[in-house]
């Protein structure tokens, strides 16, 4: 019997399925997408890569950085944070109010709270927050000129390391060109790490001997792109501030390679600093 | 043939037989609960299948994003701005920087930082004319009235975004509707198209 033409049309359907779900659907999603202007600060994001760091994401790419690092932070949930924003005119009165929030205080407990304080009612999930406010409403805080704010907190495994401040989402990665995701964490995730580790000194010491800054980095040591060379009549203004056994013989010093200088100035691009409608936080503006 | 012969189509004595299915019940039975499972995985971080590209999980539903939004009440200043980019950054520029020599600017203004919004309440219901002095330069041009076109809440929204311009540095204070239509009822004796001049304005009080 021939199989063959099922042969070729299951394989067909096969291939024809796959470029439909993760080649057009995304592509419908995602095709309008575009970056965000920041309201407050005027600013949009996500930014081109410009120069130095375009040039670094290769050095990146060349090092298979991505073997070991991703560039995704994952959010598993979110809750709320009551905050008063202003005391208003009624010291008494707010905490009367605040009182009817949560039944345990006692009038004198919710007088401690003043104007920038955090509620610490622990988290505050959409429909808390919504009976929290109505209950304010009704206390009429609006009348004392008092508000209490709410902050949006993404919460998650990743966020509670400090690795970044929310979910990452397509539009973070609206201009990267072969997008290195990465797939395994034997180190930390760089998402944010610009904003996290903005010290340029710090990534390249960390990059020759990453033990000198972090005890215990499982990460290898790029010496190949650094150079130890003599010193001219003056000492090299890149050179690397290196002490202890690490420092090398008196009148030789370690500067960094181009190379070198593009990965870092690449690591400190990396910034996720910028809520998005999508992917709301609570950022303070610079 | 004999009728003693065996009927080939019946079993022999000690035969296997087939059952009626060769997998065992069971298997279909996890499957079914694992695709029920599935179905319902789908359904909560599936987004409902909208082709959104603005719903990630955590968030499920696109009415749950919006929930979420930080809250609007900014005193119309997001509004505002869309409206300075489409009635006044012809001539004020979206810097705020008006033209040298030609259009005074926004930002910094000493007219518009001023104590009490009024003036320049007036300003844009009537439109201003003439000699001016900004910041201690001169212009000399023709503002007109927006009054006619625009409503309170409008008017309000587009001067609290010029007089609390994050991007500019303006920080005065904001300006609301109620503001808006006392000086609209205050001034509603003048007619229609009549300029402010700028000796004229500085007659009228700023608060």
């Amino acid at each position: 019997m021939n199989n063959g033409p099922f042969l070729f049309l299951g394989s067909f359907v096969a291939l024809l399925l796959s470029w439909l779900g993760l080649i057009v659907i995304p592509q419908v999603q995602l095709r309008d997408l575009q970056p965000a202007k920041n309201e407050t600060t005027g600013r949009f994001y996500p930014v081109q890569r410009l120069g130095l760091a375009r040039q670094g994401a290769e050095v990146y790419r060349a090092n298979a950085c991505y073997a070991c690092h991703s560039q995704q932070i994952r959010q598993t949930g979110y809750g709320f944070e009551a905050v008063i924003e202003k005391g208003g005119n009624d010291p008494d009165a707010l905490a009367a109010a605040l009182v009817r929030v949560n039944r345990e205080w006692s009038v004198d407990d919710a007088e401690l709270f003043g104007e920038g304080d955090a509620l610490e009612l622990g988290p505050i999930d959409l429909r808390r927050k919504q009976s929290i406010e109505q209950t304010l409403d009704k206390a009429k805080i609006g009348d004392l000129e008092a508000k209490i704010r709410f902050d949006f907190i993404p919460e998650g495994p990743d966020i509670q390391r400090g690795w970044g401040l929310r979910a990452s989402v397509a539009r973070d990665y609206l201009y990267e060109d072969t997008l290195m995701l990465g797939s395994q964490r034997l180190g930390p995730d760089l998402s944010n790490v610009g904003a996290r580790l903005p010290n340029r000194d710090w990534h390249l010491l960390h990059l020759y001997h990453p033990r000198a800054t972090v005890e215990g980095s499982t990460m290898p040591a790029y010496e190949f792109l650094f150079e130890k060379r003599r010193q001219g009549e003056t000492p090299s203004p890149n050179a690397l501030k290196l002490e202890g056994d690490l420092a090398p013989e008196p009148g030789w010093e370690v500067v960094p390679t181009a190379d070198a200088l593009a990965l870092v100035a690449y690591l400190q691009s990396l910034k996720v600093t910028e809520a998005l409608y999508e992917a709301p936080a609570t950022v303070a503006v610079e | 043939m004999s009728s003693e012969d065996p009927n080939p189509n019946e079993c022999q004595p000690g035969q296997p037989t087939v059952g009626r299915l060769a997998v065992p019940v069971w298997i279909f039975i996890v499957a079914l609960l694992l695709g029920y499972q599935g179905c319902i995985h789908v359904d909560q971080v599936g987004g409902s299948f909208a082709f959104r590209s603005d719903l990630f999980a955590p968030y499920r539903t696109a009415r749950e994003v919006e929930n979420i939004q930080p809250s609007g009440d900014d005193g119309g200043y997001r509004k505002g701005e869309a409206q300075y980019g489409i009635y006044c950054a012809g001539c004020h520029q979206a810097s705020g920087m008006g033209t040298p020599g030609v259009f005074p600017p926004l930002a910094g203004s000493d007219w518009v930082l001023s104590e009490g919004p009024n003036r320049i309440i007036r300003v844009v219901l009537h439109g201003l004319a003439g000699p001016v002095t900004v910041n201690g330069k001169n212009y000399n041009n023709a503002m007109p009235g927006l009054g006619e076109a625009s409503s309170d809440e409008q008017i309000a929204q587009v001067l609290t975004y010029v007089r609390g311009s994050k991007a500019w540095g303006n920080t005065a204070s904001i300006v609301t509707p109620e503001q808006v239509k006392a000086v609209r009822e205050a001034e509603s004796g003048r007619p229609s198209g009549k300029q402010w001049t700028q000796a004229e304005i500085e007659a009228t009080p700023l608060q």
